[in-house]
């Protein structure tokens, strides 16, 4: 393995970017590398971290603004804004269960990454979170994008196109985000008798109820098999889960037993319990032991057609999460190829994404870790990367999916 | 204002273009005569016009592109226009360029409540999707001030906000996919209606690109059922800053409220003048806070924000008992700008964002400009998001208040930058603010986004002279200069 460079600061890094631009060399860039295993291998002449490049810059709580450096950890971060009984509220999880490691995700990883977790679908993912950035580009200028407000529109919104890239755009140096308000009370109800097709219905219903459930996800297998990493499709389980005050809190659970679940066995998870269940629903822990995982992200309403479909082709397992419109899938590697294009195919056009989170190199580079795109589409993208980065010197052929 | 200079071939070519458009467009949605050209010559930035050379009325995808494709061939700019409401004269059109006109858009495609999201053609009011799913209980969550004329498409392309966006997001928060036009005529389909895209998050950035990547024909936008319990606030503080400090406060405190706005006293009376909200005229500054949710937190949080409110001095305070009530405390803020013109006979609106901590440095400052320039300035304020609308009064008909204002509010939005904000929460650059954007970012900030504009639309002939000062050729702007570097820094620590 070779030797990895770790610039103490953003001018250090530009000024690598402009050897490795006048020398010919390519780039593979990481915080930690703790979501390695996402994409397609980098061959690159020069490993790179950003994971010396630390500290919180600014952060007062009321302006619900923090900016830090791009290797400042998510835990360091997480750590200092419980104090101030505040939150990243797209829920970001370390993935390091499913890449099979213990290292420390920084916080330019989780935006480059573009991370979200069960919380998804009330607060968004972390690209709408990103307020703005320092990068160095691929012509080894550093420049800026956003700003340290939470609202902005002055110039184009980078820190979208930035999320999600994987370091594919820029290397992100330092990043302005927004932090909110932590709930004081988290408590998660959990049912046991529904099939899947009531518990759908339950889950639907209550995303657009004005209970304000802040997670609604659906565990094959219960809560001790996902805490476990060890899903299996046994039964059924329900999560709904409340967040806010006491007062508040209390009196939704209330209406919740009166109005939605009157027949039904409920139980409830208190604050540490509910922490870390969905804590594992975050960071796709309950499939984490496959050799092959997926997310797909469908409209709600395909939810009950595409459980029976996973079903039916078996020798998979999955939750669900996002209040239907998230499916974590964990497959094995025999028929891996010919399953993920059965879902793919059966997702028609507009009808969703499945990206392959993990997956060996043989099966990554068959069926792609993106489905197949629209040409006129990936000629923009490919148009995009290289108005950033033209030489293609930052993580080559990672998000390369015309392989 | 300087736009760039206008080609005399195109212009000359003008009856080529309307063969062209004619062989696929009835005559009706080409508009060629100077009295009706007249309507698209400003949009709701008033102080400039510009008649276009013409305008195009497509009514469906295909004809947009087809449009596109012939503008792009011939070379002629196009200047898309939603509902025409910019602030910042996005739409405003140029004199070699059509201006496509999207009104025709108008129908909402689907209402799929399962899937909690509508799908509408862009010329769809940003009001309309929520009126059409209000029997249901739901809504959409954006509301821009102009939401019963603004257009979905228009708010894609400025990433419209609204009051309520400090606890529901902006358009980008808000929006699932879109059906795109580039310049080249291609269609794109961007998101659907579901969360996660694959790949590049191009949805994302095509919104508030302000018209300059493509242009967008359908939006499916996400909607949400309305909250259970919805009430206002009202709390008159003495001074500006009491009231800074009580909404840093309420947010320090864990509460984000579905909005908080201020109002200074000019403002206060002018609203209240103008129509009768109730507002109390003896304050200095004003507080409208708006919680919601369910029944027992609304309740609660009413209580915090009163004992909030009152350790920072408020003098006056009030509860919505009603929704009535509540839209009444709403439409005194809602009826601020017509009201200030109402006292002035003209009225120039600005829009940066400040950390709010700055605000009383930012508004002393203001006072001593509008003593320096002799024009009067009101205030109203996203307070919880730190997004000001000063508001310049003045008189276009006297020799040089026009002049004076835009030199006020240029001075007003350097102050939101020097003291660490940024020139526009939520009205876009346009050309309003388009000669400030150096004072805001670096050559390199402003190349980087110029070489984004040239991957969607390399001949640059969508809305040009809008956001950036200076316009660059595709080709000098990609060129890569290598400098040569030395490998590095013995002393760089490696592992």
């Amino acid at each position: 393995m070779q030797e990895t460079l770790l610039p103490e600061n953003q001018d250090q890094f530009a000024e690598l970017a402009r050897f490795c631009l006048s020398e010919k060399k390519s780039l593979a860039i990481s915080g930690n590398n703790s979501k390695s295993g996402f994409g397609y291998s980098v061959q690159a002449d020069i490993d790179a971290s950003m994971s010396a490049c630390t500290g919180i810059i600014e952060y007062d709580p009321a302006e619900l603004v923090m900016r830090a450096r791009a290797g400042t950890t998510l835990n360091e971060i997480k750590t200092v804004l419980t104090e101030q009984q505040q939150q990243l509220a797209f829920e970001p999880e370390t993935m390091s269960a499913l890449y099979s490691n213990s290292r420390e995700d920084t916080i330019a990883g989780v935006f480059a990454s573009n991370l979200s977790g069960s919380r998804r679908f009330q607060a968004g993912s972390a690209r709408d979170h990103l307020l703005g950035f320092n990068a160095i580009n691929g012509r080894a200028e550093l420049y800026k994008s956003g700003g340290n407000v939470i609202k902005n529109v002055t110039g184009y919104d980078l820190s979208k196109l930035i999320c999600g890239s994987w370091g594919t755009l820029s290397v992100l140096t330092e990043l302005s985000f927004k932090v909110l308000p932590a709930p004081a009370v988290i408590v998660t109800a959990i049912l046991d008798d529904l099939n899947t097709e009531k518990a759908l219905g339950l889950l639907s219903t209550l995303a657009t109820s004005p209970l304000h459930a802040s997670g609604l996800a659906l565990l094959p297998g219960g809560i001790k098999s996902a805490l476990e990493s060890n899903v299996t499709q046994a039964n059924c389980t329900s999560l709904i889960r409340f967040e806010g005050s006491r007062t508040s809190v209390d009196a939704r659970l209330r209406e919740f037993q009166t109005s939605y679940a009157s027949q039904m066995s409920v139980s409830l998870l208190e604050q540490d319990e509910s922490l870390q269940i969905w804590k594992a629903l975050s960071s796709a822990s309950p499939v984490a032991y496959h050799p092959v995982i997926m997310k797909l992200s469908i409209p709600p309403s395909l939810a009950l057609r595409m459980s029976q479909l996973l079903n039916e082709i078996g020798n998979c397992n999955w939750y669900l999460d996002a209040a239907g419109a998230w499916f974590w899938l964990g497959l094995e590697t025999t028929k891996a190829v010919e399953n993920i294009n059965r879902f793919r195919s059966s997702l028609a056009e507009e009808n969703g994404s499945a990206i392959l989170y993990k997956a060996p190199d043989e099966i990554k580079n068959k069926v792609g870790i993106y489905s197949p795109a629209q040409v006129t589409l990936e000629s923009l993208r490919l148009r995009i990367k290289e108005s950033f980065d033209p030489a293609n010197i930052f993580n080559p052929g990672r998000l390369d999916y015309q392989k | 204002m300087r736009m760039p200079i206008p080609d005399a071939t195109i212009i000359a070519n003008r009856q080529q273009l309307i063969d062209k458009l004619s062989t696929f467009l009835t005559s009706k949605q080409i508009v060629i005569d100077k009295t009706t050209l007249r309507a698209y010559e400003s949009d709701g930035l008033t102080a400039y016009q510009q008649r276009p050379l013409l305008v195009v009325l497509p009514e469906n995808t295909a004809q947009v592109s087809e449009i596109l494709r012939i503008c792009c061939e011939m070379n002629v700019n196009v200047v898309p226009r939603g509902a025409g409401t910019s602030l910042s004269g996005g739409a405003l059109p140029l004199e070699d360029g059509i201006v496509l006109a999207m009104g025709k858009f108008n129908r909402i495609l689907d209402i799929d409540y399962d899937n909690r999201c509508v799908v509408a053609q862009s010329g769809v009011t940003n009001l309309a999707i929520t009126q059409a799913v209000e029997n249901r209980g739901f809504y959409y969550a954006p509301d821009p001030s102009s939401q019963i004329a603004c257009s979905i498409g228009g708010n894609v392309s400025e990433n419209s906000g609204g009051v309520h966006c400090l606890k529901y997001g902006l358009t980008t928060n808000n929006i699932l996919g879109v059906e795109l036009v580039l310049m080249t005529g291609e269609v794109i389909r961007l998101g659907g209606k579901y969360m996660d895209p694959e790949g590049y998050d191009l949805l994302g950035v095509i919104t508030g690109s302000e018209g300059l990547l493509g242009v967008v024909t359908e939006v499916t936008v996400k909607i949400l059922q309305a909250p259970q319990c919805v009430r206002a606030m009202l709390l008159g503080f003495p001074d500006n800053e009491s009231a800074g400090q009580c909404v840093a406060e309420i947010i320090a405190k864990g509460i984000i409220p579905a909005g908080i706005e201020m109002m200074d006293e000019l403002a206060i009376h002018a609203s209240e003048n103008f129509c009768h909200a109730g507002y109390p005229l003896d304050c200095q500054a004003l507080l409208i806070v708006e919680i919601d949710g369910p029944q027992a937190e609304v309740d609660e949080l009413i209580q915090v924000i009163r004992d909030i409110g009152k350790s920072r001095g408020s003098q006056y305070f009030k509860v919505s008992s009603s929704d009535e009530e509540r839209l009444r405390i709403w439409a005194g803020r809602k009826a601020a700008f017509p009201a200030l013109g109402d006292i002035s006979p003209d009225y120039y609106c600005m829009d940066g964002t400040i950390p709010r901590k700055q605000l009383s440095r930012v508004l002393t400052k203001m006072t001593e400009l509008s003593k320096h320039y002799g024009l009067r300035v009101a205030n109203v304020f996203h307070a919880g998001d730190g997004n000001l609308h000063p508001l310049i009064l003045f008189d276009a008909n006297k020799d040089d208040e026009m002049e004076k204002a835009e030199e006020f509010g240029a001075d007003i939005l350097r102050l939101c930058v020097e003291v660490g904000g940024v020139l526009s929460g939520e009205h876009g650059i346009g050309v309003e603010k388009r000669d400030l954007m150096p004072d805001y970012f670096s050559e390199h900030d402003l190349n980087q986004q110029q070489r984004l504009k040239c991957a969607f639309d390399p001949n640059g002939t969508l809305n040009p002279g809008k956001m950036f000062p200076t316009l660059h050729r595709c080709a000098e702007l990609g060129k890569l200069h290598v400098h040569k570097g030395k490998l590095p820094f013995p002393e760089l620590p490696r592992f």
